[in-house]
């Protein structure tokens, strides 16, 4: 055999027991050649884009999950940031365009789309303001729509201007009743990367091509178990080599499956990711792991009520 | 040629080989390897596998993980590279 039965059943082990998954794959549209002189025009375009640029997308991502054997959890789609896409003052237009985007995601099948998304580090034009206002009525109607506001680079500094207007938007987001998950589709971040692949903040970044595939691996249960088998008295060296010979090992196999998936769409695979955050699974955390290097005790001793809501992966 | 490792894992008893087998042949999948061993009490088989002829493997997929049910014994298909990424520089 050309691998030893340890090595088959470690690789069986981490996916079967340990829950090493590929936690997401995001593909990147671009949806700049979408715009138009009307709003209606510009949302029909966009629409149509995302159906075609998506089309065997789902159908070839759960194929290369059964036949390599690694589950793949969410599919999601990444947009040019919707500030770019429409300038309107007139909120119920955005209102429009989300509901839409909504709509396509849940037609295609995905988990989520990010891209609800505007920069307000130099200044908030009437455009910004008319998005930021429809932000809680959007994420309280639509399901999988993810929305990110942009208030502060290190390069710019922190718009303090920008921060008083997204104050209220966040309070008026977290009163929301409709739905326990609504706050975790928002998110306020300073310095995103100019193209970023993570939900909430997802969105397609300028030049970055017409279509691009990311991956999200999740390892926090496989490196976690690994470091259970360390002796009790280990020396941090023997841990950090430890993290390091699994880190290898999940993020190798994800990037394959990336490659493959890639492949099979005939577009590029941009970007790996070894995914820290956990899933609603016991132990699949990156505290645990924290807790197994020595660290008594992460978090709160009694979990508060909100502790279980559902969180996004 | 595309190639798989099959992973069988469980108590040991008589018929595991014949039952993962037969489903095997019935879809025209030849193996190119196998090993088997006992850990403790659990019997490990691994079978590599040639599916350059299968256009989709799902089919094969579900069989297993049936056959697998029904012997008692956990079965688990993962393409070759998979391995070879995560073992082999």
């Amino acid at each position: 055999m050309i691998f030893t039965t340890e090595e088959i059943l470690e690789t069986v082990r981490m996916i079967q027991l340990d829950h090493l998954d590929i936690r997401t794959i995001t593909l990147g549209i671009d949806l700049l050649d979408c715009r138009r002189d009307s709003v209606k025009e510009t949302v029909r375009l966009l629409s149509e884009k995302l159906k075609l640029t998506t089309d065997g997308f789902l159908d070839t991502v759960n194929k290369v999950g059964v036949e390599y054997g690694i589950p793949i959890v969410n599919k999601r789609v990444a947009i040019t940031p919707v500030s770019l896409l429409l300038f309107s003052t007139d909120m119920e237009e955005y209102i429009y365009l989300a509901e839409k985007l909504d709509g396509v995601a849940k037609d295609i099948g995905l988990d989520f789309i990010g891209g609800y998304t505007c920069f307000l580090e130099y200044e908030v034009s009437q455009s910004d303001r008319a998005l930021l206002k429809s932000i809680p009525a959007v994420l309280n109607e639509t399901e999988r729509l993810c929305s990110s506001i942009v208030p502060a680079t290190t390069k710019a500094g922190i718009n303090l201007d920008a921060i008083r207007e997204v104050v209220p938007i966040i309070l008026e987001t977290a009163r929301l009743k409709n739905n326990p998950s609504v706050c975790a589709k928002l998110i306020v971040i300073c310095n995103p990367p100019p193209d970023n692949p993570f939900m909430a903040g997802a969105f397609h970044g300028i030049k970055r091509g017409n279509r691009v595939l990311n991956v999200g691996i999740s390892g926090p249960g496989a490196i976690r178990s690994a470091l259970e088998k360390l002796p009790e008295n280990s020396d941090i060296l023997s841990v950090v080599e430890e993290i390091k010979r699994i880190s290898f090992k999940i993020t190798r196999a994800g990037e394959f499956i990336g490659k493959e998936i890639a492949n099979r769409m005939g577009i590029e695979l941009v970007s790996v990711d070894t995914s820290l955050a956990p899933t609603p699974e016991e132990g699949d955390s990156i505290a645990r792991i924290i807790e197994r290097i020595g660290v008594e005790r992460f978090g709160l001793l009694e979990l508060p009520d909100y502790y279980s809501y559902s969180m996004m992966p | 040629m595309k190639r798989a490792i099959i992973t069988v894992t469980g108590v040991d008893h008589t018929g595991i080989v014949a039952g993962i087998s037969s489903v095997l042949a019935d879809f025209n999948v030849n193996i190119l390897d196998i090993t088997q061993t006992i850990m403790g009490d659990i019997f490990v088989m691994a079978l590599l596998v040639d599916i350059s002829g299968l256009e989709d493997v799902t089919p094969l997929v579900s069989k297993l993980s049936e056959e697998g049910d029904s012997l008692k014994v956990k079965v688990s298909f993962e393409r070759e590279e998979i391995f070879r990424m995560m073992h082999r520089i």
